[in-house]
């Protein structure tokens, strides 16, 4: 099973408590349902990112993070990706509409998504990717842990 | 200016000046000159790239194309002025990120506040050419950036072509619409004060009747070919409107560093630093400085000359060991040998260049064997020249320099030296070349390259048969700086180097290797021997 960094791990659990708290009672998908925070954080990074990888270059990376992704959190099964980048079906996943909170399976497919992310471009520009998706969000947040350490 | 108009320009000088007229007597527009980046390409440039100019990166796949357009991006950008990067269905924006990162020029910190990419692909994919250009505009105008680059512009290219016909080729009215869409964008970008590059992949002979090329300012093309087992890269500025360049052909060399351009005149355009002394130089071997007339005229170029074995080496260590105890830095530039192994073959005989290397004083460069192309060496040993301030420079040697180059580049060497040694001795240094001779028993080779008219100065050195032995002798044959002497003397290798003895005498023929003795029935000849004998500072 592919492994997701400690690194990514936390961010993606900051970002998730920050679309947490910022998500409730606001966002609502098809038929009223609440959009997990999972599908705002992956909607962020898509703007950012489809500005210079294209609408097709995040979608294959989404892709993939969700394939990996599903190894590990089975209830990911049923997401899909559309066309447009967006997920398609993350309101259905079990727990997705009980709870505000993040779930588990959430913190696996972002996190996956900022290990791919990492993969590619590097820590760095990851993290500068991430910056503009939330320029409000303290740059300490950002930052990953291990860096911290430095 | 293009090559057509380069021509008178090309006898003067040549730079960061300018050819236009002054704007001091006339009050045209100044065209600021924009830093590339690139090492050596703002001199091929003639100063940089003109502000606001709208220009083509072309050139094979691998040539270096999108290097080349991102260090001029680095360079430039700024929060102020940033630069917009178009991509266009030609390397993943992602992957073009995780390969232009592992250059040094690559500043993650501007791509937060100077630097915006931009994929145009879905858009070029959808769309007629109408509305990716309006794209472009919205975007341009959005951000105000000082640099606009569009990567690949081949693909805009080639869907103006499907557009008309279908069949890829195109057709007139693809070509019209072309033509069309890279005016606009030129007119454009250039009102939005963007200096812009298109960068595409076109092969040489699609330069001719090109819409594309006619619109450009400026055209870039990076080549890059493949001569038995070696790689070649070069670059040409076809194109640059409104300021000169230098022309022909100039390779360059892409590392950790990005592009590295080595112009064709690297060297011979600054202002020569040679200035009209009579210090001579001492080789360390002081019978030797007696036959040179007091030692080697500062500044001047020496061609040492023998077969394998002669010491010639050695001598090049006297040289750079004599000037580092007068406190003059030196460089070597060794292609037959590491320069650690080098360097312990020198200490073995006393001499203290490891010391010397230690300390600075000195530098022994390895230029990598295989691919070299001559600017690049000029390059390298004049950077360490400056590097290290040298007064003295030993070349070890121009055999194994010629092996170094790119196949290429061999049937040029004559000229290649020619510019290796104006540019080196501009610089006021001293050189000592080595170059290996094949020994004949009939003739007194000075090299295998017809090169010694480069040199101030020849320094033969040989094997001679004599009394049953092979015993080696040396001759100076050519002296620009003044009077040498005309002696034949032998001399040996010791375990303390070169160790010079007395004039060779009674013997006819030396310079063949297989001398006899003099016939000394014939009184007269006998005379200009004794006389020589005497008189060892001879005219040349």
């Amino acid at each position: 099973m592919n492994s997701i960094s400690p690194a990514s791990r936390d961010l993606a659990r900051r970002l998730l408590a920050w679309e947490s708290a910022r998500g409730k009672n606001s966002a609502t998908g098809p038929g009223g349902t609440p959009v997990p925070p999972a599908s705002r954080v992956c909607n962020k990074l898509r703007r950012v990112l489809t500005t210079f990888a294209g609408i097709a270059g995040f979608r294959s990376l989404l892709t993939r993070a969700l394939t990996l992704s599903t190894a590990r959190a089975p209830e990911l099964k049923g997401v899909g990706v559309n066309p447009d980048a967006t997920l398609l079906g993350i309101e259905n996943v079990e727990g997705g509409k009980k709870k505000a909170a993040a779930q588990e399976w959430e913190e696996v497919l972002v996190a996956q998504l900022l290990d791919l992310l990492v993969t590619f471009v590097g820590e760095g520009l990851m993290q500068q990717l991430v910056r503009q998706a939330w320029p409000d969000l303290p740059a300490g947040q950002v930052r990953s842990r291990n860096q911290d350490k430095l | 200016m293009n090559r057509k108009t380069t021509s008178k320009s090309a006898r003067g000088t040549r730079g960061t000046r300018s050819r236009m007229p002054s704007t001091a007597t006339r009050s045209n527009v100044v065209i600021r000159k924009l830093k590339t980046g690139v090492p050596g390409l703002d001199e091929v440039l003639g100063g940089g790239l003109p502000e606001y100019s709208f220009n083509i990166i072309a050139g094979p796949p691998g040539s270096g194309k999108t290097t080349m357009a991102h260090q001029i991006m680095f360079a430039n950008a700024t929060p102020e002025k940033p630069a917009l990067y178009f991509t266009v269905l030609g390397e993943p924006a992602i992957k073009m990120l995780r390969y232009q990162q592992q250059f040094s020029f690559f500043d993650q910190a501007k791509l937060d506040s100077s630097i915006r990419f931009v994929n145009l692909s879905e858009m070029v994919l959808k769309n007629d050419l109408s509305a990716v250009l309006a794209e472009i505009i919205k975007v341009v105008e959005e951000v105000g950036p000082g640099i606009v680059m569009v990567d690949s512009f081949r693909t805009v290219v080639r869907k103006a072509q499907s557009m008309n016909g279908g069949s890829g080729s195109g057709g007139e009215g693809g070509e019209v619409e072309l033509q069309g869409f890279v005016q606009s964008l030129a007119l454009h970008l250039t009102s939005w004060q963007a200096t812009t590059f298109l960068i595409g992949e076109y092969a040489e002979g699609e330069v001719r009747d090109n819409p594309v090329f006619t619109v450009a300012d400026g055209l870039f093309w990076l080549y890059q070919s493949t001569e038995r087992n070696s790689t070649v890269r070069k670059m040409q500025v076809i194109k640059c409107r409104g300021q000169e360049t230098v022309p022909g052909l100039h390779t360059f060399r892409t590392t950790g560093d990005g592009l590295q351009v080595f112009p064709r005149t690297f060297g011979l355009t600054a202002p020569s630093d040679k200035k009209r002394s009579t210090h001579r130089h001492s080789t360390g071997v002081p019978e030797l400085d007696t036959m040179l007339g007091g030692g080697i005229a500062a500044g001047q170029s020496v061609l040492l000359a023998g077969p394998s074995g002669s010491g010639k080496t050695i001598l090049g260590n006297h040289f750079i060991a004599e000037g580092l105890k007068a406190g003059e830095p030196g460089v070597i530039a060794v292609f037959e040998e590491l320069p650690n192994e080098y360097v312990a073959r020198a200490t073995k005989m006393g001499f203290k260049l490891d010391e010397a290397r230690k300390n600075g004083t000195l530098e022994v460069l390895y230029l990598r064997p295989l691919d070299l192309s001559v600017d690049e060496t000029v390059n390298e040993i004049v950077t360490a020249v400056k590097r290290v301030k040298a007064k003295r420079v030993v070349i070890d040697s121009l055999v194994g320099f010629e092996l170094a180059l790119a196949p290429g580049f061999r049937t040029d060497f004559r000229e290649s030296l020619y510019r290796m040694v104006v540019a080196l001795t501009r610089l006021g240094v001293t050189v000592i070349s080595t170059v290996e001779v094949e020994e004949d028993f009939t003739s007194l080779g000075l090299s295998n390259y017809a090169i010694s008219f480069l040199s101030d100065s020849i320094i033969r050195l040989r094997y001679v048969s004599l009394d049953g032995q092979l015993r080696r002798m040396l001759m100076v044959v050519k002296m620009r700086s003044g009077k040498h002497s005309i002696d034949t003397r032998e001399y040996e290798i010791t375990n303390k180097g070169v160790v010079i003895g007395e004039r060779l005498r009674g013997y006819q023929a030396l310079t063949s290797g297989i001398p006899g003795p003099w016939d000394w029935g014939h009184a007269s000849t006998a005379g200009t021997v004794d006389h020589m004998s005497k008189g060892p500072i001879g005219a040349r």
